[in-house]
């Protein structure tokens, strides 16, 4: 089966359950919003996807790959961009890219086309010799995203890839998301910004401790919230119970 | 200055040196209480067991200590001085650059001179337990030797040094920061290549100052000397001491007002520097002024691309991140620490050079391997993520992470032996088989290294950050003590003379023992490659949370 396929996973950490019973399938061509408030199980549930967490049970199939029987050849398949871009900081940008190149591997013609093409596009290209510790946080973003598009992945794990980049870069990863969906390409995409969400994501699962609570594109989400007319932000406080932040507020001695 | 915010700043940054390097987070002596007990502790012992000890001394012998007496009284500011400022320096060299620039106290309201007044007192208070013992060591001397007048001035002198090691840390971390800043901005990669050689060169001349007989020849120098170099104001506080002692209440009076002055002005100095440089901010660092991009990946022996790129990766860190080119200097430091003893021993000595072969390249083939290898995971820190999403098999990980150990510790090796062979040349079968024996040794012990790394990774960055847990560490080098002697078991037996009854002569006997070597030590490598590839295979399935 091609795309995401995840069923019945369960992961605890300790005593604590971080993900529950999950079930999601992302098909090809999809980009599937992961929503969810701080630690309800997105972050976790994205590394099993990866295969870098495993679960205590469950099947994750990416591209009808088994990710627990044969982790490396599913990583083969898949592009990530972590939370927090952890590279390291004390290689140049062509030497981090060669890396990341050669582990997935890619030769020397297709990847001097794919850097130069994805580097032009998010600005970077100036920078291919530079070391990337003095890099802000929008522009080690880039790079992870050029890092993950490197080997053209037919499954994308973005955790807030849009986290530090600037309006322009934003469009530029958005629009290319889109392109790479039109191309089949399988997404899974978290963000908090749930503008971003309805704007880019064609179906957006919200989880809440662990579990998936509403699943559907934006509309089925209004529909089922019963709240016909309203924002994707106002469905996501109804529907993780936290709708009454204005009291949360007033309670505040600002 | 708002001396509440000074003392408590100076807390903060004496807990974060101490729970954030050498003793752990929950660790007892980050606690400043327990501090202020051990000092107290280490001086009452030290004072009582010379109070003791002193009127058990000889009359006849008493003419003889006295002049030690004033010696120490004499040397002690400068030695406590030196000591800070070099500890200090080290520190400094262990920690990383970003996190040096990210600092809470960068964005609070701290001036420049509350901050250097903060962070010299904590450097102070966590070396005090080396000033109070030196104290309870030499104040019983002051005083057995009726220089009891002389101890006031004698201890508020040593307090003067000991801050003076403080600032004088401030002011040199400050230089630096501003140096590397410049030099890694207009040189690139020469910058790089420089601050490694500068780092190796700094390293190996302190060890080299600290082994035992160059201080001790050192010391002698300056005691007597002082006197002489009046005009260098490290040694002023000792010149006041000495002038005391000697009755010249004028001269104790100026150098002490001296000391004071000095005191003050490093002070502003290290404030003004701290104001100008407040902040090292991590620079963009060109490696080439080219835009264009030119994709490099090539195998290289055993190592296929994805290998060998890890290895370029660990060369690259050790080569360009502060916290890690300490670990370069070691193979350095090694050799000029073992081959010191031997250089300045007898003749005698020196013409039993088998014995002093033997005992280096033991010596070196298991610290050079566990540690390079055994620090190779957990200096990847939060970037082991990289390692966890790319499809890196555990053997593309093993041997990459592996190489430059075994590759530099080789060199050592090598270096060791030759050096070690024109300071005290040994018989060619003999030194040959002292090779093939350090050669595997080192085989093994970066399998274990890598092992014990891989199953006790230590991925915190920090101050003197370690990159392996202390169990790890010694579960690292109680196996390698095991197999260092199995793989060497053949060498003793020959070097023992057991060979002897076989009657192969010398070239037999060596040859013999080089095949036995080379038989213990293949089984010992499959052994230790098992055990080191178990654990990466671990340590790869599931990333802690």
């Amino acid at each position: 089966m091609d795309g995401i396929t995840i069923e019945s996973v369960r992961k605890t950490f300790d005593r604590k359950v971080a993900v529950n019973d999950l079930t999601l399938s992302v098909p090809p061509g999809e980009i599937h919003g992961l929503l969810g408030p701080n630690g309800s199980g997105k972050s976790t549930t994205m590394k099993m996807v990866m295969g870098i967490i495993k679960p205590d049970y469950g099947k994750i199939d990416l591209c009808g790959v088994d990710v627990l029987q044969q982790p490396l050849d599913a990583k083969r398949l898949i592009g990530y961009v972590p939370e927090q871009p952890y590279l390291y900081e004390y290689l140049t940008t062509s030497e981090y890219l060669d890396f990341v190149g050669i582990a997935y591997g890619v030769d020397l013609k297709s990847r001097r086309e794919r850097v130069d093409e994805l580097l032009q596009a998010l600005q970077m290209k100036e920078y291919i010799n530079e070391v990337m510790s003095g890099f802000s946080q929008g522009m080690k973003q880039k790079i992870a995203f050029t890092a993950a598009l490197l080997h053209r992945p037919k499954v994308l794990i973005l955790d807030e890839v849009l986290n530090g980049l600037d309006p322009r870069s934003a469009k530029i990863v958005k629009d290319i998301l889109l392109r790479l969906a039109g191309e089949g390409v399988s997404i899974l995409f978290s963000t908090h910004v749930l503008e971003i969400a309805e704007a880019v994501c064609s179906r957006i699962s919200i989880m809440n401790e662990g579990s998936i609570i509403a699943e559907g594109t934006v509309q089925e989400l209004r529909a089922r919230a019963g709240m016909p007319s309203s924002t994707l932000e106002d469905i996501f406080l109804k529907l993780t119970g936290s709708e009454d932040t204005n009291k949360i507020v007033e309670a505040l001695k600002l | 200055m708002n001396g509440t915010k000074v003392l408590s700043l100076a807390s903060v940054l004496f807990k974060s040196y101490f729970r954030a390097s050498r003793l752990g987070r929950r660790s007892f002596f980050s606690n400043p209480r327990v501090l202020v007990v051990i000092d107290l502790i280490l001086f009452a012992v030290s004072f009582g067991l010379l109070a003791y000890a002193l009127p058990l001394v000889p009359a006849n012998l008493r003419s003889t200590v006295r002049p030690a007496a004033v010696q120490a009284l004499e040397v002690l500011p400068v030695l406590l001085t030196a000591a800070v400022i070099v500890t200090g320096v080290l520190f400094e060299l262990g920690q990383s650059s970003g996190l040096a620039s990210s600092e809470a106290v960068n964005w609070l309201p701290v001036s420049p001179g509350e901050y250097v007044l903060a962070s010299s007192v904590s450097i102070m208070f966590t070396y005090s337990p080396l000033l109070f013992l030196c104290l309870g060591f030499t104040i019983p001397l002051a005083v057995n030797f009726g220089m009891l007048s002389a101890v006031p001035l004698f201890v508020m002198v040593s307090f003067v040094a000991f801050f003076w090691g403080g600032v004088i840390v401030e002011v040199l971390r400050s230089v630096m920061n501003r140096i590397s800043s410049s030099v890694y901005k207009k040189s690139g990669r020469v910058g790089i290549v420089l601050r490694v050689i500068l780092v190796v060169i700094l390293l190996v001349a302190v060890q080299t100052a600290f082994n035992p007989y160059i201080l001790y020849t050192a010391l002698s120098g300056i005691v007597g000397g002082v006197s002489l170099v009046w005009f260098v104001p490290v040694v002023w506080p000792s010149v006041a001491v000495v002038s005391f002692v000697a009755s010249d209440v004028f001269k104790a009076t100026l150098f002490t007002l001296l000391s004071l002055m000095f005191t003050l002005l490093i002070f502003e100095g290290a404030s003004k520097l701290r104001a100008k440089y407040w902040s090292p901010v991590p620079v963009s660092i060109s490696v080439s002024t080219s835009t264009v991009y030119v994709p490099q990946g090539r195998a290289l022996l055993w190592l296929d691309p994805v290998a060998f790129a890890i290895t370029l990766k660990e060369l690259r860190s050790l080569t360009r991140r502060r916290e890690m080119t300490r670990f370069l200097a070691v193979p350095a430091v090694l050799v000029v620490a073992s081959l010191l003893p031997i250089l300045t021993s007898s003749a005698k000595a020196r013409s039993d050079a088998s014995t002093a072969t033997l005992y280096l390249l033991f010596e070196a083939s298991i610290i050079l391997p566990i540690m390079l290898s055994s620090i190779s995971i957990g200096q990847e820190g939060k970037s082991i993520s990289n390692i966890y999403a790319l499809p890196i098999s555990t053997k593309q990980l093993v041997d990459g992470k592996l190489f430059l150990s075994w590759v530099i510790s080789g060199v050592a090796i090598l270096g060791i032996a030759l050096l070690a062979q024109f300071v005290a040349p040994a018989a060619a079968p003999e030194f040959l088989a002292v090779l093939v024996a350090g050669l595997f040794n080192i085989l093994i012990q970066g399998y274990v290294g890598l092992g014990a790394g891989l199953r006790y990774p230590n991925f915190t960055i920090g101050p003197r950050a370690r990159f392996i847990t202390f169990t790890g560490l010694m579960v690292a080098f109680a196996i390698g003590l095991l197999t260092t002697a199995g793989t060497f078991t053949p060498l003793i037996i020959y070097q023992a003379g057991f060979l002897g009854s076989l009657s192969l002569g010398s070239y037999g006997s060596a040859l013999l023992t080089i095949i036995l070597t080379a038989v213990i030590g293949t089984v010992l490598i499959i052994l230790a490659r098992i055990y080191c590839m178990q654990e990466a295979t671990k340590l790869l399935s599931n990333m802690e949370a």
